[in-house]
C-alpha cells in the first residue's frame, strides 16, 4: 500500500515536470521492476528487466503513433505501472511459494517456531518486522491474501493480533503431524469468540475479530474468487477505518464490536453456504460440459 | 492495443508476462529474443518475439469451433 502511494506521490511529482515526464516514467517503471526482481536469480533477473523494458518503449511508441501527446502518453503508462503493482507482488511472490511448495510444509515448521517464539516471547516488535519479511512463504496458505495482509499490518492496534496468528498457523502448519485440514477447524473456533465476548464485554476483542479474519481468509485459501476476495478486502478496510475513526485501542468503540460480531457470522455464512454453492456449481457445470462435448483436447 | 477505448484496460506488466509465461510451458507459444542490428539501428530496445507453436494454431482452431480445450503440462508438475 505504502509503495502504490509513493509511486503515486512520485507520479503527481512527474507530472508537474511534463517535459521529463515520458522517460521518467520509463525509468520509474524500470526502477520498481528492478526493486521487484531483487534477490531472484541473475538469469530471471536478466529476463524480466529486459522484457519490461522493451515493453515499455512499444507502449510508448504505440501510443505516440496512435496520436496521443507524450505527456498523456506517460500518464497512460503511469496509470498501467500503478495499476499492475499487486499482480506485480504476485508475481514476485509466487517465487517464495513456489520454494516452500518445493520443500513442502517442514519448511514452515522452522518458520513457525522461530516467529511464534519470537512473538510470543523474546522480542514481539522484532518479530511484526521479522514476520511482515516472511510474508512470502506464509502466503502459500494466504494466496491472494498479500493485499489484505498489507492492510492488516498497516493498522497498529491490528499488526500484533495478526502477526501472533500468522506465527500460530505457521507453526501448526509447520507441524509435521498435524494436516492442514485440522488447522482450518482450529483456526475457525476464534472466529466465534467475538460474538461470545460481545455480551460478555470483553476487552480482548478486538483480537479475536484478528484471529477470526484469519480464520475467514485460510478458507478461502485457493478460491481465486474475486466477488469473495472484493467482500474481505472490503470488510478489513471497513474494519480499519471504523477502528481508526473509533479509536479503539485496548477497550473496543462499539462500532468495531458490534462489526467484528456481523463481520463472523457472515463469514462464516459465506463459506459454509455460498463457498460450497459455488464449488459444487463448478464442478457440476465442468463435468457437464466434459460429459456432453467428448471432444477435449488434450496436449 | 488497437482499440481506444481499451487502452486505460490494458493488461499490467506482470498479468502479459505471467500469461505468456504459461502459454509458453504449455507449449502453446514459442519464444525468442530478437538478433541481429535492427534494434541498434532503430535505438530501441530488443523485442521478445512469440509465435503460435503447431499446439498453439491447433488449440486457436479447436476454441474457435467452441470445443472444450483441456492442457496439462506433464512433468512440470502443475
Amino acid at each position: 500500500m505504502q509503495t502504490v502511494l509513493m509511486a503515486l506521490a512520485i507520479g503527481v511529482l512527474l507530472i508537474g515536470t511534463r517535459a521529463a515526464l515520458p522517460t521518467s516514467v520509463q525509468t520509474l517503471t524500470v526502477a520498481w521492476t528492478r526493486a521487484l526482481v531483487l534477490g531472484l536469480p541473475a538469469r530471471v533477473q536478466r529476463r524480466r528487466l529486459a522484457e519490461i523494458r522493451s515493453d515499455v518503449y512499444e507502449h510508448r511508441a504505440a501510443l505516440l503513433l496512435e496520436g496521443h501527446g507524450a505527456p498523456e502518453a506517460a500518464s497512460l503508462q503511469l496509470f498501467r505501472l500503478v495499476r499492475g503493482m499487486p499482480e506485480d507482488l504476485v508475481w514476485r511472490t509466487s517465487f517464495e511459494i513456489a520454494i516452500v511448495r518445493r520443500f513442502g510444509k517442514w519448511a514452515l515448521l522452522p518458520l513457525g517456531t522461530l516467529f511464534a517464539a519470537l512473538a510470543t516471547w523474546v522480542r514481539p516488535e522484532a518479530a511484526e518486522w521479522l514476520f511482515l519479511l516472511s510474508l512470502g512463504p506464509v502466503t502459500v496458505f494466504l494466496q491472494g491474501g498479500i493485499f489484505r495482509s498489507l492492510i492488516l499490518l498497516g493498522n497498529s492496534i491490528f499488526r500484533r493480533h495478526y502477526v501472533l496468528t500468522l506465527a500460530a498457523v505457521a507453526l501448526l502448519a509447520g507441524f509435521p503431524i498435524l494436516p492442514v485440514k485440522y488447522i482450518l477447524p482450529t483456526v475457525e473456533i476464534p472466529s466465534l469468540t467475538p460474538i461470545i465476548g460481545l455480551p460478555a464485554g470483553v476487552d480482548t476483542i478486538v483480537a479475536a475479530g484478528s484471529v477470526s479474519m484469519m480464520g475467514t481468509l485460510t478458507y478461502f485459501v485457493g478460491t481465486r474468487n474475486r466477488k469473495v476476495e472484493a467482500w474481505i478486502l472490503l470488510s478489513i478496510l471497513t474494519m480499519w477505518l471504523a477502528t481508526g475513526a473509533f479509536g479503539a485501542k485496548d477497550s473496543v468503540a462499539p462500532l468495531v464490536t458490534i462489526y467484528f460480531g456481523y463481520l463472523s457470522i457472515a463469514s462464516w455464512l459465506v463459506y459454509h453456504y455460498l463457498y460450497r454453492h459455488w464449488i459444487t456449481q463448478v464442478k457440476t457445470h465442468h463435468d457437464r460440459q466434459a460429459a456432453t462435448t467428448g471432444a477435449s483436447t488434450r496436449a | 492495443m488497437q482499440d481506444a477505448e481499451n487502452r486505460l484496460l490494458l493488461p499490467s506488466h506482470g498479468s502479459i508476462y505471467k500469461l505468456l509465461s504459461r502459454l509458453t510451458k504449455y507449449g502453446v507459444l514459442e519464444s525468442r529474443w530478437e538478433d541481429g542490428e535492427a534494434p541498434q539501428r532503430e535505438g530501441r530496445p530488443p523485442r521478445r518475439l512469440y509465435r503460435l507453436t503447431g499446439l498453439g494454431v491447433e488449440v486457436g482452431q479447436s476454441v474457435r469451433a467452441g470445443i472444450t480445450v483441456t492442457l496439462d503440462l506433464n512433468g512440470l508438475g502443475v
